[in-house]
């Protein structure tokens, strides 16, 4: 240890004779009481199944819209949101009332179905004096013309961990189903139980408004086709088919187009897209319409863009260089030599992806050769930043960065008149 | 590991749980906030803003292992923040200063020659740019590991392996000497 070592050992030692305020764990206990009961909410599990039938992606949000019938449900109400209240206010649904014991002494009681056009909504608890088993989830309900995926669920625990109450939703089920199979997985999904139970289809819910739409939006890369609408007491269904270039690789989705109901914003309640022959099926969703409705609009707000830049950016050579871009803005956090050649790290918001990527060392240029790594950071101010590793082959530091063009969430302020009689902009 | 299962009922939202953890390294947390904020005060505030966080982001922790250094992470963050709304520039230096306590000399040194040296050691940190010196003093005054500082500081471990060691050597460039004679 040397001199300086020294030192800071001492200032440690004088520091660690600093102690927490008698008062503070009194503070944290507030600060914590203050915040309300957190909701548990449960990714998607199916993703991987659903891969292996071609989807590439799927978004979910886990806040939505569902309800339940037959008779009120009670304990539902930390889970639900206004119209899944509201449904289960006037006991929209069918009940299952059903119990199942698994291997491991949990039980599991199905207590309730909704169904519609759009989805099928599980109210279920899982009850285990023990402690109940983590990492179970529903795979999919089955039944005559039916095999409906999980989507999205939220659930709550109790305070001591015994018992579970969650809702699940699931793809529509067939109007045909007279008996539905659901496959439920537990004990880190190593086992499997199936509950078959009798469904009344005469229950699911009405659809309030189903319209085909038939209307294409431009945008810089493609277009976006928008067909059908779908509006169920529990949700409301855009259907769309998008053939854009490099749609997927911003992080955006379709989070930038918004259904405006009177003139009012319907909330977004999730979206998902799967890949299709000659583009990409989307699904927005969106929460229940409201009962009088005047106007239907859609607005493409914010949709994936292109901007070509062909920018050379001089490098300062040290850490952290900060460039504005077309009013955004691009950190070159560091450049380093690396074993198979050089590597450059940069940081952008998350909505943006570079293309035709290129370093320069005295006159030479070296293509994009591969991305190494893509991280989703959290910066302070709440941005997220998506930082990557740019690997080039080559041994040369460069002087410059050169970047042909980039993808980013635009804003086109498109709009489509689905009800009403307003002036409608369209595309052909 | 009693530590890992405090965290899983943490996840669950037990907020005692959560709360035992915090109080397990209370003292460290706190002076890890204290170098960042100062005082006190804005030290237990930047604690309250980071628990709350905490309990919000938990269910996202992968490794409950790693709860100590995740957490931590959080807290500098969370006092960046209020220095950012506070608008104060200054990162660490102040903090010996502005305590509202008196530093409790428990050496057998005398205490004018601690003073002395503690004068030193700050005078030699303020030669340093802000980024080493908050790599210093996270490894030498917080004991915390590289991989921790670099995603405190949103950087890589190279370039905190290489802030240390540049940091270091500038202090022992322009101290070492007359330490050394």
């Amino acid at each position: 240890m040397d001199e300086v070592e020294k030192y800071l050992a001492k200032e440690k030692e004088q520091l660690e004779s600093r102690k927490a305020p008698e008062e503070l764990n009194e503070r944290l206990r507030l600060a914590l009481e203050q915040v309300p009961p957190r909701r548990k909410t449960k990714a998607p599990k199916w993703i991987a199944l659903a891969a292996a039938i071609m989807i590439l992606s799927f978004v979910s949000y886990n806040y939505n819209a569902f309800a339940y019938y037959g008779k009120k449900l009670l304990g539902y109400d930390e889970l639900m949101t206004e119209t899944l209240a509201q449904l289960n206010e006037k006991g929209s649904g069918q009940a299952i009332e059903k119990k199942v014991i698994l291997s491991d002494g949990t039980e599991l009681y199905l207590d309730g179905l909704l169904t519609d056009e759009n989805q099928s909504i599980l109210y279920y608890t899982v009850k285990n004096p023990k402690g109940v088993v983590e990492e179970s989830y529903f795979d999919l309900i089955r039944g005559s013309w039916t095999k409906a995926f999980a989507t999205y669920g939220t659930s709550s625990e109790n305070e001591d961990g015994t018992e579970i109450k969650g809702i699940q939703a699931f793809e529509a089920v067939s109007p045909f189903a007279k008996k539905l199979t659901l496959e439920y997985r537990y004990n880190e999904g190593t086992e499997q139980e199936e509950i078959t139970f009798p469904y009344n289809p005469k229950l699911a819910m009405q659809t309030e408004l189903k319209q085909s739409i038939r209307k294409k939006v431009h945008v810089d890369q493609g277009t976006i086709r928008f067909d059908s609408i779908t509006a169920t007491p529990s949700r409301t269904t855009i259907k769309a088919k998008v053939n854009v270039d490099n749609f997927d690789r911003i992080q955006l989705g379709g989070g930038g187009v918004q259904l405006l109901a009177n003139g009012k914003p319907v909330d977004l309640t999730g979206s998902s897209s799967k890949s299709a022959i000659f583009g990409q099926d989307l699904e927005l969703y969106y929460d229940r319409l409201p009962k009088d409705l005047d106007t239907l609009e859609l607005v493409v707000d914010k949709f994936a863009g292109y901007q070509s830049l062909n920018e050379a950016i001089a490098l300062s050579g040290g850490d952290d260089q900060s460039e504005e871009i077309h009013g955004k803005k691009l950190i070159i956090r560091k450049i380093e030599k690396g074993t198979d050649g050089i590597h450059v790290t940069i940081a952008t918001e998350q909505d943006i992806l570079l293309e035709g990527v290129s370093i320069q060392s005295k006159g030479k240029s070296t293509p994009l050769q591969t991305t190494l790594r893509a991280d989703l950071l959290d910066v302070e101010n709440g941005e997220t930043y998506n930082e990557r590793v740019l690997l080039f082959n080559t041994d040369k530091l460069p002087d410059t960065f050169s970047i042909e063009g980039m993808h980013y969430a635009k804003r086109y302020g498109e709009r489509i008149q689905i009800i009403g009689n307003k002036k409608t902009v369209e595309g052909n | 590991m009693r530590i890992v299962k405090l965290v899983k009922k943490a996840k669950k939202g037990s907020k005692e749980a959560l709360l035992q953890l915090i109080s397990e390294q209370q003292d460290a947390y706190y002076r890890l906030a204290l170098s960042y904020m100062g005082n006190s005060h804005d030290a237990m505030d930047a604690m309250e803003d980071m628990i709350v966080s905490l309990y919000h982001s938990i269910p996202q922790l992968k490794k409950e292992e790693s709860f100590y250094s995740w957490s931590k992470t959080i807290l500098v963050n969370r006092c960046k923040k209020l220095l950012q709304q506070q608008n104060r520039v200054i990162l660490m230096e102040t903090t010996e200063e502005n305590s509202e306590t008196p530093i409790n000399f428990s050496d057998d040194t005398n205490s004018f020659t601690q003073a002395e040296q503690r004068l030193d050691l700050k005078d030699m940190l303020s030669t340093l740019n802000a980024s080493q010196q908050e790599a210093i003093e996270l490894k030498y005054l917080h004991d915390l590991d590289l991989q921790t500082i670099a995603d405190m500081t949103n950087v890589s471990i190279g370039t905190v392996k290489s802030r240390i060691f540049q940091g270091l050597k500038k202090m022992r460039d322009q101290f070492g000497g007359e330490w050394n004679g």
